[in-house]
């Protein structure tokens, strides 16, 4: 025994302590099991459709009946306003971001909890899991984006709307990063608070359904009135789908200090939602 | 000879109860003076040593604190003090089939098993005929693993786990799983992995036959300490004069060169039987330990009803039998074509002698239980009323 107490630490390859510091991010580690990222990814995905007879289709689907009852509901019914653009567009652009940012958001949320049992029998680095979610969540923003096209191209040849898009649509990468970064940042601080409280998986569910009438996903910023427009400036999701519709159909834009403050709040939140999952990565398969 | 894993110090502290799991408001409502302790040391200052090459057997009762143990070397969760320093890839076989996803094929499942246990995928994609073949589901790679029988999933988890190449690997009971020929394959795989492959083994199991055949060396984990680490023989016989000390109704008599370690009961397709079924073959295997060399053996097991009157034996004797034994294990099986005697419970002794010198007699070890063959309708059960055996006779109306 002696002798292995003579040996030092550079001998060694790894060595396992209570805990490590939480700003050390196993970046190596997780990039050795990028394979595992990748296979998880393909999992979600491919399970989806397995046994169903429209296989991949149905990831059309969804979003199509949505924007089918959004144009009837708030479009015909309702008769919201959509900035003069056709609704079906208009609404599938909202769709688009909104559903990407939600869909990581819950996703992530329950990531810890729902695979629990998997954490609890073999070990690799925790953050795998929701990066995982991330990947898939763009793969789904793809084929979203297809849809959205597919619609403009059918009302620019067949119903003659002239589509004017502006060159602020470019920043589109910069508005996914942000967005991706909250959901993420979000996602991991309510993921690691509701391996001790579970009421966080359904406070969350209600909290993205409020969040969505509280962005403009089915109406136009412009619609909000100007009593309200403090209250809706809280909300860093907004300035995102404000900056992704201006781009997109070439309206004006000037809420550059809200971008900013979005991309302040998915700074924090990234970072908070690190500290948490730190935290409690080491050690929630003992209470989970 | 260089070291591959050093284990220092090394502590683990479980809280007890639910309240700090759940809800805040529980621990506003919860008795603060209450007389249990709120944690518990699953894991108490352990500390050891392997060799590169080595392959150490770790034994422990249940709730010793083994599987704390396997959980912090495969860093599942981390330790309260202490640290684990390791030289190599570790990989622990704790469950097999750990990520199989149901609707997934076979083949995408070694995927995405591989990848889970640490594999890259060209790694799974160069052994994934091996791996495949080992496992004997050639036909069925590319079904969803949810149409797989039992053994064919536990197969192919298994072959994924064993084909990985870690410096370091841990085992977990796995062997239990699988029908003999397969555990047979199992043991050969890993003894060709020590001294073919130099890897380094932790094996953790109740199978003492296992341990003996496979570890030169082992540790005993008890309450969470470490009690013994040395040659496995005598860890082995510290681990079982431990569980004697636990048998408490068990009374034994004699020379104990050799003692009664444990009695398994078997049917005919070699699984594990807690209770037995009225005229059903079944066998019993009787575990011994020897302090050394005996020639001549003679072994009884006989049955006694709960009032201690003596029901049934079977002797070595009377079929005209006697063994000899090895220092370490030996284990005899005794094969019942028929169980005679009639539902209800009975206690299990043991005697055993050598060159007609009693060794060991063991009362009351363990109760063995025969239930009624299942019932046919409108036909009576035997039972204590038509006697103490049931024998299998034919009827014929002349």
């Amino acid at each position: 025994m002696d002798s292995f107490h003579r040996i030092p630490d550079h001998y060694w390859d790894r060595i396992v302590r209570p805990s490590r510091p939480w700003w050390n991010l196993p970046a190596k580690e997780i990039w050795e099991y990028r394979d595992l990222i990748l296979l998880l990814f393909r999992r979600d995905i491919v399970a989806v459709y397995k046994q169903t007879v429209l296989g991949p289709i149905w990831f059309f689907m969804g979003p199509l009946f949505t924007v089918a009852v959004y144009t009837l509901v708030f479009g015909r019914v309702a008769r919201l306003p959509s900035d003069g653009v056709p609704p079906p567009i208009f609404y599938m652009s909202g769709i688009l971001l909104w559903s990407f940012f939600s869909s990581n958001l819950t996703a992530i949320t329950g990531s810890l909890v729902q695979n629990a049992s998997l954490f609890g029998k073999v070990y690799f680095p925790r953050l795998v899991v929701p990066l995982s979610i991330l990947l898939s969540s763009l793969v789904k923003l793809g084929i979203q984006a297809i849809m959205l096209a597919s619609i403009l191209l059918y009302f620019i040849f067949f119903q003659n709307f002239t589509w004017r898009p502006s060159l602020l649509l470019c920043i589109l990468p910069l508005l996914l990063i942000i967005l991706a970064a909250i959901a993420l940042g979000l996602g991991l601080v309510f993921a690691s608070l509701s391996t001790r409280y579970r009421d966080l998986n359904h406070l969350v569910g209600f909290g993205v359904l409020l969040l969505m009438y509280a962005s403009p996903v089915i109406y136009p910023a412009s619609f909000v009135p100007e009593s309200l427009q403090q209250l809706f400036s809280l909300n860093p999701i907004a300035p995102i789908l404000e900056g992704f519709k201006a781009g997109l159909f070439g309206l004006d834009f000037s809420n550059w200090w809200g971008l900013f403050y979005s991309f302040c709040f998915a700074l924090g939140s990234l970072l908070l939602g690190l500290m948490a999952f730190h935290r409690v990565e080491g050690k929630f398969v003992d209470f989970v | 000879m260089a070291a591959a894993l050093f284990v220092e110090g090394l502590s683990k502290e479980y809280q007890l109860g639910q309240l700090n799991g759940k809800s805040w408001l529980g621990r506003v409502f919860s008795n603060p003076a209450s007389p249990y302790p709120h944690s518990i040391k699953a894991l108490n200052d352990v500390s050891f040593g392997v060799e590169q090459g080595e392959v150490l057997g770790v034994l422990g009762r249940n709730g010793a604190g083994k599987s704390t143990l396997l959980k912090l070397l495969s860093r599942i969760t981390t330790p309260t003090t202490g640290k684990i320093k390791q030289k190599g890839r570790m990989a622990s076989l704790l469950e097999v089939g750990t990520g199989f996803h149901p609707d997934l094929t076979g083949r995408e499942n070694v995927f995405l098993n591989g990848a889970i246990l640490g594999m890259r995928r060209w790694e799974v994609h160069q052994r994934l005929d091996e791996i495949v073949a080992f496992a004997g589901v050639e036909q069925f790679l590319d079904t969803p693993v949810k149409r797989y029988s039992s053994g064919m999933y536990v197969r192919l988890a298994f072959a994924v786990a064993a084909h990985l190449d870690p410096e370091i690997l841990i085992i977990d009971e796995v062997l239990a799983v699988g029908d003999a020929e397969f555990q047979k394959k199992c043991v050969e795989k890993m003894k060709m992995a020590s001294r073919g492959e130099g890897k380094t083994i932790l094996f953790v199991s109740h199978n003492l036959a296992f341990i003996q055949a496979l570890c030169p060396r082992a540790i005993l984990l008890d309450q969470g300490r470490l009690l013994a680490d040395g040659a496995t023989s005598e860890v082995i016989q510290q681990y079982i004069q431990g569980l004697q000390s636990a048998q408490a109704g068990a009374t034994r008599t004699g020379t104990f060169l050799a003692q009664l370690n444990s009695i398994q009961i078997f049917n005919e397709q070699g699984e594990h039987l807690a209770i037995v079924q009225q005229s059903r073959p079944c066998s019993f295997v009787l575990e011994f330990f020897a302090q050394q060399h005996l020639e001549d053996v003679g072994v009884a097991l006989g049955f006694n009803d709960m009032g201690g009157q003596r029901v049934l034996s079977v002797w070595t004797e009377f079929q005209h039998q006697r063994f000899s034994f090895v220092p370490g294990i030996n284990r005899i099986r005794i094969r019942m074509p028929a169980m005679k005697l009639m539902p209800a419970n009975y206690m299990m002794l043991t005697y055993l002698t050598s060159k007609g010198v009693l060794v060991e007699q063991a009362e009351d070890v363990q109760q063995l239980v025969v239930v009624a063959p299942p019932m046919k309708e409108g036909f009576a059960v035997p039972s204590l009323n038509q006697g103490l055996f049931n024998d299998e006779a034919t009827f014929i109306l002349e």
